[in-house]
């Protein structure tokens, strides 16, 4: 789809032009993507009953201009299989040229081989125009049911048109002389207009859905921003407070203060001070997550040993000086394709996570198995006919805390999220963690998502997939590799 | 002291920052004649105020539970409480959240960060004001509000 995302649309250096043409081409592109299709079926579909319709034909008139009819459609629809390949091959103003030529040819061209040979006047035909008028404009107006409806409404307006309407068969001879046959022509027609004008409302549709939907996530971009500044703002102010009150206390008074205090005064504005360039330093990564993601490593590693460094590294200022029982759960022979340095920070993230928002004697626990190989889960029958996915090893960090409400979850892993249950409490963050979870396991091929019923005490399960490798693969020499031993 | 000669101040320092507890313990009292004493949420803080009598609050506004806002309201309904000066002490520093803080019925309203000298001149200056000057403040403030 070419229609920009929410991160396209932020390179201001695009001018206002260049964004309509961006959107005009993506509104071409949804219009083809159906109507190429609907037209070339319409082809074979009447090319194929017009050839069963000449070995029945009724006489010999009606068979010549069959004659006629039938390479004509077959040009067309060799225009239009051309026109659907160029499609593919991204060019769009070849294939519209293309699927007009293919109508023009189609629809100017055996319309009057039709009218010379049966001697249907052409002018007659021009009557029908505003029926057609009718349902183009349902589609441009309404939506499926009105294209259904508009086309049923001018079926039977035709109907009367040609049946009913006094006058109307000494209006045109065509219309007394051909009724029978013109009625079902003309519905038949009707319809195989509105299955076009169908394909043309559903390619607007895919592309004001597309806009729609990367305005509205660029909008709640937006908002996140302006929340996590919020929310930066006060997690800043308090500890620059609290240091510049020691260091003034110091500075205006150092007479009253005794030696002891001194030291401890100092030692408070130090910590203050060092705490305070690690959260900046963390709001600053964020740029920096996404360059790192685009230069890992692919080392070949043991995943245990990754999963106890990464418990050990938990921020003991971030988790808290309560308890929390702890479960590794994690083979030891399991091998992961990947950046070790980058997992063993997605798992020190998930961990302290899974410790910040529970409760002190709760269990937090961490497994990992391998999915995806053939025969090890249920979903390889039905997946059989897709291309194989790659094995991968499956970690679940799980823990009884809080929980994560079903709504807020399709944000969960975007930067500086955080939830407003969060925002309220004292717990610190700064909502990059989850975010920089998802963008290194991407980047290893892998992905991250989340489960959580919301219920307090439930808690919530984190998934990571990171690409599997074979134990045979692992480098001879140990030294990308600190086996605990 | 300006007003109560060589009597030190009793202040009472509500916050659920630790941290900033602690220093506002260290340097008041270093710099000013004014004893802390420090609690980290509202409910401490409405347990303590009776027993204590502090001769002023300093107030967080965004605290779990009951927010500062909340207790100035609290405070200011209960008649024993509704005398206390009170001091707003937080990060909220738009023009609508320091209104919201007055109208609460804060008697001053400090932004974070402030000074510890500016803490205390705030002290200074909502201790001195007299119950009269409070309303008559109050009810300035809800007609312009109007």
């Amino acid at each position: 789809m070419l229609v920009p995302t929410a991160a396209d649309t932020s390179s201001i250096a695009r001018t206002e032009r260049e964004i309509v043409l961006e959107y005009e081409h993506s509104r071409r592109e949804q219009i083809l993507r159906f109507l190429l299709p609907a037209v070339i079926l319409l082809g074979i579909i009447a090319e194929l009953v017009l050839a069963v319709g000449y070995f029945f034909a009724p006489n010999e008139s009606v068979r010549r201009s069959l004659l006629l009819i039938l390479p004509l459609l077959a040009a067309a629809l060799t225009l239009g299989l051309i026109g659907w390949v160029a499609y593919r091959r991204g060019r769009m103003t070849l294939a519209s040229l293309l699927l007009l030529a293919m109508l023009g040819i189609g629809v100017a061209g055996s319309v009057p081989a039709l009218a010379i040979e049966v001697g249907i006047d052409p002018l007659g035909l021009i009557a029908f125009t505003p029926f057609s008028a009718v349902i183009v404009l349902a589609g441009m107006i309404g939506d499926l049911w009105a294209i259904i409806i508009a086309t049923l409404v001018m079926n039977v307006a035709t109907a009367i048109f040609l049946i009913q309407l006094p006058g109307a068969a000494e209006m045109h001879a065509l219309f007394a002389r051909e009724r029978t046959l013109l009625l079902p022509l003309m519905m038949v027609h009707q319809w195989l207009f509105a299955g076009l004008v169908l394909a043309i409302w559903l390619g607007y549709r895919r592309t004001l859905g597309a806009i729609g939907l990367s305005y509205e996530r660029a909008r709640q971009l937006d908002r996140l921003k302006d929340e996590f500044i919020a929310n930066v703002n006060h997690e800043l102010r308090t500890p620059i407070m609290a240091m510049q009150t020691y260091i003034e206390a110091l500075r205006v008074a150092p007479e009253r203060v005794p030696p002891a205090q001194l030291q401890m005064a100092l030692d408070q504005a130090g910590d203050l001070s060092e705490s305070l360039g690690e959260l900046v330093r963390s709001i600053l990564s964020t740029r920096r997550i996404e360059q790192e993601a685009e230069t890992l490593k692919a080392e070949t590693f043991h995943l245990l040993p990754v999963v106890q460094t990464a418990a050990t590294l938990m921020d003991p200022r971030e988790v808290g000086r309560e308890q929390r029982d702890l479960v590794i759960n994690v083979p030891s022979e399991l091998v992961i394709r990947g950046d070790r340095i980058r997992t063993q920070q997605i798992v020190t993230n998930l961990l302290a996570n899974a410790v910040k928002y529970s409760n002190s004697g709760t269990e937090v626990s961490i497994s990992a198995k391998i999915v995806g190989l053939p025969g090890t889960d249920g979903f390889t029958m039905w997946r059989r006919r897709q291309p194989a996915t790659p094995p991968m090893v499956e970690i679940q960090v799980k823990d009884a805390g809080h929980g994560i409400p079903p709504d807020q979850m399709p944000l969960l892993f975007n930067r500086f999220v955080r939830l407003p249950r969060d925002l309220a409490s004292k717990v610190p963050g700064t909502g990059i963690g989850l975010y920089l979870c998802r963008v290194m396991s991407e980047a290893m091929g892998g992905r991250v998502w989340a489960e959580s019923t919301g219920v307090e005490g439930e808690g919530s399960t984190f998934f990571v997939h990171l690409p599997f490798a074979t134990a045979s693969s692992l480098p001879q020499a140990a030294s990308t590799v600190p086996l605990s031993r | 002291m300006t007003s109560g000669g060589d009597k030190r101040l009793r202040v009472m320092i509500v916050d659920d920052h630790r941290e900033l507890l602690d220093s506002l313990s260290f340097a008041l009292p270093t710099i000013a004649a004014i004893d802390v004493i420090a609690v980290e949420s509202a409910a401490e803080a409405l347990q303590g105020i009776m027993e204590h009598r502090p001769d002023c609050i300093i107030i967080d506004v965004k605290m779990p539970q009951i927010d500062g806002l909340q207790l100035v309201r609290v405070l200011r309904g209960d008649p024993e409480t509704a005398d206390i000066p009170m001091v707003i002490l937080s990060a909220f520093v738009q023009e609508r959240d320091q209104s919201a803080g007055m109208l609460a019925g804060a008697d001053q309203y400090l932004t974070k960060p402030s000074k510890p000298q500016t803490i205390v001149e705030a002290i200074m200056t909502a201790v001195r004001l007299s119950q009269q000057e409070r309303d008559a403040r109050l009810h300035g403030l809800a007609e312009d509000v109007e």
